[in-house]
């Protein structure tokens, strides 16, 4: 190498016009990068900027195909599905029964993985590849037989048919179990010496310690919630027991002379929307942490 | 009385054997160090009276009661851990006082009256409201100590708390350490695999190796006068120089000889040995007992010197066998120059070839000092 570094700083610029090199012009010199970037991120953001365009518009403006701008509508859409036809009463349900799915879903997991982490059993290992089992079969193909079981247990038409299913999660318990093996054992064998109990140890050491995981397990778990459609659907018969997804679901025969009204049903949607997009703002960070992902 | 005992303490983990028959005797506000090399129990020794393992054979009693299987919060022991054992997300007052808050029997006032007290001690009161992250590794350490200190138990037991110290907090540590516990007089087993920091902490030291005691005694006696071929080689830095040899009498004189070299032994020889003329045994000096003389009975062909500054530790083989020897600072020595040397014929010590038990140090006084310590201790060692 004969070059001296100040040619060597000056090729590089030239010969990598990709390089990250942050500056202030008006077009960044990866131009065509970003519009790819743009490009791609209306591809998939498409579906949402129409349903959100289309909850503005009537019902002819919605059927007009090359109308995609803001309707005269305006806010109607939503006033209406609230006012009218209950949205608020769903999306309470809904937010009754995340919030009970999240609760009762960490405390249950947390417990295991303490169990599987801190204590010793037997048959430890097949327990654990037991839990890890269940993955297979989700609540869908459960669906006849928990039925037949919230049949027989009276719980039909209630939260507890509504949450109980969904208690218990093998992914949860899987990914608190392996934060904790990564809790050193002297904090633990410390606790142990100044006779620190286990349930202090949990709430105390564990909780702290894992802040991070459990709210990312929470945000995840709150939005797993929220979408659920078909057991909700199967196992609430009343309208105004019922959670927002299934109630998506009877806004589609609201139209009038056949045509559906789409408006109405594109506002119920954003709406719906709304608080899985909020609580994945709110968590982004502990989220990213869940997943490794965080810098 | 609250000093620890163990009868006969024996782990085995699956295959390995951790710890095999240990009787162990710390007395009441006594600070004993148990040292030996990686891998020969300590740990687990320690672990056993902690009550974080359970002992497959033997017996733990803590202040003259049976504690072998009572559980490690009701043992009322302090352990400090090799690497701190922090809580991460607790300040240094929340780490000292979580395992106060759990006994009840303290009120709050108490509590900060305990940790104001014990900052104080280990002078770390500006530090308690940061959390460990916020600390230097010394910083921790202390705060890992102050954690034991406010719990006033009736044992500390301590692995290795100084090994992930530099060098120099290590021996700055070890001061406070050995003034803390001469101001607190509380019962303490230290563990670590440092024999410099062993000596210098221990009242006594215990030595172990492959899972048994070796040896128990003031740090002196124990450079002075090692049970065993073992304890000789492993104290004192570099150890004792060993080489097997064979005892020869000639009328009143007796020598251990090996290949051309020869060591006499000062007169009176004790029947111990000379009823041994003409047997193997071990003849173990020190380094520092040896020293350069014109025409002496050792030949040393030097391999390598490492000036230390206040010596140069010279390398080389008497016959056979490595030896190392401490002279003189800017002695005129180079590689591959035979030196003519000498043994202090006071500082002499056999050990028997097929146990390794010393059977003579020839220094007298030593060795009647060694053998009031070891009727004192009994039982101890199986070698
Ligand atoms: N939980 C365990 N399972 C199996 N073997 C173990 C276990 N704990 C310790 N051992 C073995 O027991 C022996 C003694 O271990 P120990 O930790 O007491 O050594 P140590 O003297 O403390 O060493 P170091 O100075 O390296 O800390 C080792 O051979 C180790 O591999
Ligand atoms: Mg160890």
């Amino acid at each position: 190498m004969s070059l001296d570094t100040e040619d060597t700083a000056v090729g590089t610029r030239e010969d990598e016009p990709l390089s990250i090199i942050s500056d202030t012009r008006l077009v960044p010199a990866q131009w065509r990068v970003h519009l790819g970037l743009i490009g791609s991120i209306l591809l998939m953001a498409s579906p949402l900027l129409l349903a959100f365009v289309m909850s503005t518009q009537t019902v002819p403006e919605v059927y007009d195909i090359t109308n995609v701008g803001i309707g005269s509508d305006g806010l109607a859409n939503y006033v209406e599905v609230f006012t009218t036809y209950g949205m608020a009463s769903y999306m309470f349900n809904s937010l009754v029964m995340s919030i009970v799915v999240t609760v009762a879903k960490i405390a249950v997991s947390l417990l295991a993985a303490v169990a599987l982490v801190f204590y010793d059993f037997r048959f430890k290992n097949a327990i654990f590849f037991l839990i890890l089992f269940t993955l297979m079969f989700p609540v869908p193909v459960r669906i006849v037989p928990l039925y037949e079981m919230m049949a027989a247990l009276g719980w039909t038409n209630t939260l507890l048919a509504l949450t109980g299913p969904y208690v218990a999660s093998a992914t949860a318990v899987f990914l608190l179990r392996q934060h904790f093996m990564s809790i050193p054992d002297s904090l633990v064998e410390s606790a142990k010496v100044d006779g620190v109990g286990p349930l202090r140890f949990l709430w105390d050491v564990l909780i702290p310690m894992s802040r991070g995981m459990i709210s990312g397990l929470s945000v995840i778990t709150f939005i797993y919630a929220w979408n659920q459609y078909l057991w909700p659907l199967i196992v609430i018969s009343d309208q105004n027991k019922q959670v927002v997804q299934v109630g998506m679901k009877y806004l589609q025969s609201v139209g009038n002379a056949g045509q559906t009204d789409w408006g109405l049903i594109m506002a119920g949607a954003v709406l719906t929307l709304l608080p899985p997009l909020l609580a994945l703002i709110v968590f982004r960070g502990p989220l990213l942490e869940t997943f490794g992902l965080s810098e | 009385m609250t000093g620890i005992t163990t009868t006969d303490l024996v782990k085995r983990f699956d295959d390995v054997t951790a710890v095999d028959g240990v009787d162990l005797n710390v007395r009441e506000g006594e600070f004993l160090v148990l040292v030996g090399p990686s891998g020969c129990g300590k740990s687990t020794t320690l672990r056993l009276l902690a009550g974080l393992e359970s002992p497959t054979e033997g017996a733990v009693a803590i202040a003259d009661e049976d504690v072998t299987t009572t559980s490690p919060g009701e043992r009322d022991v302090a352990m400090v851990f090799q690497s701190y054992a922090l809580y991460p997300h607790m300040t240094a007052r929340e780490n000292m006082t979580f395992g106060l808050t759990t006994a009840t029997q303290f009120t709050d006032d108490e509590v900060n009256d305990r940790v104001a007290e014990a900052a104080e001690i280990l002078d770390i009161e500006d530090l308690l409201d940061r959390t460990p992250s916020a600390l230097s590794g010394g910083e921790q350490q202390r705060v890992a100590i102050g954690r034991a200190l406010v719990r006033d138990p009736e044992v500390f037991l301590m692995d290795e708390p100084l090994s992930n110290l530099d060098a120099k907090l290590r021996v700055q540590m070890r001061a406070e350490l050995a003034e803390l516990h001469a101001q607190l007089q509380t019962t303490t087993l230290y563990v670590t695999h440092d024999q410099v920091e062993a000596m210098t902490l221990g009242d006594r030291v215990a030595v172990m190796n492959d899972g048994e005691i070796q040896q128990v005694a003031p740090p002196q006696l124990l450079y002075d006068a090692p049970a065993t071929r073992f304890v000789a080689e492993f104290i004192g830095s570099p150890g004792m120089n060993t080489v097997e040899g064979t005892i020869k009498r000639r009328g009143d004189a007796v020598h251990v000889t090996w290949e051309q070299n020869t060591v006499p032994l000062p007169r009176p020889v004790p029947e111990a040995v000379t009823s041994r003329a003409g047997e193997s045994v071990v003849l173990g000096v020190r380094p520092e007992d040896l020293s350069q003389e014109k025409r002496g009975p050792l030949n040393m062909e030097v391999t390598v010197t490492e000036p230390l500054g206040d010596s140069l530790l010279t390398r080389g083989v008497v016959g056979a066998t490595e030896m190392e020897v401490s002279l003189p600072p800017r002695s005129a020595v180079n590689v591959g120059d035979v030196l003519s040397l000498t043994a202090d014929p006071q500082r002499l010590h056999l050990f028997d070839v097929e146990t390794g038990a010393a059977f003579y140090h020839s220094a007298d006084d030593v060795a009647s000092e060694a053998t009031d310590q070891t009727a004192r201790d009994a039982p101890r060692s199986r070698t």
